[in-house]
């Protein structure tokens, strides 16, 4: 079975405690994890202002996760999402087809510092 | 007569290689919307076809997450 490389971007709640979005990533990940997807690189984006209001909040947390998997487990994500009420949204996107995990990982890698240091540099 | 003579607009994207079309990067997808939140045509901006596709598709991504308001009411 091939695996493709995937981001997800999701938002939880500013509301919730740091506990509580560490407890959100690491649902991300066994979900990931169970269906026989790995994780690459996450980041976190940290508390931003919404475009728009959801669930009359103006404020979000966002979170970033690059990882390969097969083709089925962004949809297995998005159920996930959906059945949990701390996400605001869920958002997958397909990277690359066909992958090797561990030259993905690389690329991620070098992907994610970049994106921070613009993040930072804002 | 006088005539208007025009500029010619050239696509900013065909000519700089560094500028990459993303929807995690609202900053840069913010100077093709309207003050209302709606997606600037190509004759405005003068984006080659083959960028506007990215464009449009980047920015319905972004507003999906938030990042790009679907309207913006002027207050």
């Amino acid at each position: 079975m091939y695996q493709n490389e995937y981001e997800v971007v999701y938002i939880t709640s500013a509301e919730l405690s740091e506990e509580q979005q560490k407890a959100v990533l690491s649902k991300v990940t066994e979900t990931i994890g169970k269906n026989k997807g790995s994780v690459l690189v996450h980041e976190s984006w940290g508390r931003r202002k919404l475009a728009y209001p959801i669930r009359k909040q103006n404020y979000g947390v966002y979170t970033l996760v690059d990882f390969v998997g097969p083709a089925d487990l962004p949809k297995e994500l998005t159920r996930m999402s959906r059945l949990d009420d701390k996400f605001m949204r869920l958002v997958t996107v397909k990277i690359d087809d066909r992958v090797d995990a561990e030259i993905a990982k690389e690329a991620a890698e070098k992907r994610s510092v970049q994106r921070l240091e613009r993040l930072n540099s804002k | 007569m006088a005539k208007t003579v025009r500029k010619r607009k050239v696509c900013p994207y065909s000519s700089n290689p560094n500028l990459v079309i993303d929807y995690k990067n609202p900053k840069l997808l913010r100077g093709h919307l309207t003050e209302g939140g709606k997606i600037v045509p190509r004759r405005i901006t003068g984006t080659s076809a083959k960028y506007q596709r990215q464009i449009a598709k980047a920015i319905k991504l972004a507003r999906q997450l938030a990042l790009l308001p679907y309207s913006a009411r002027e207050s």
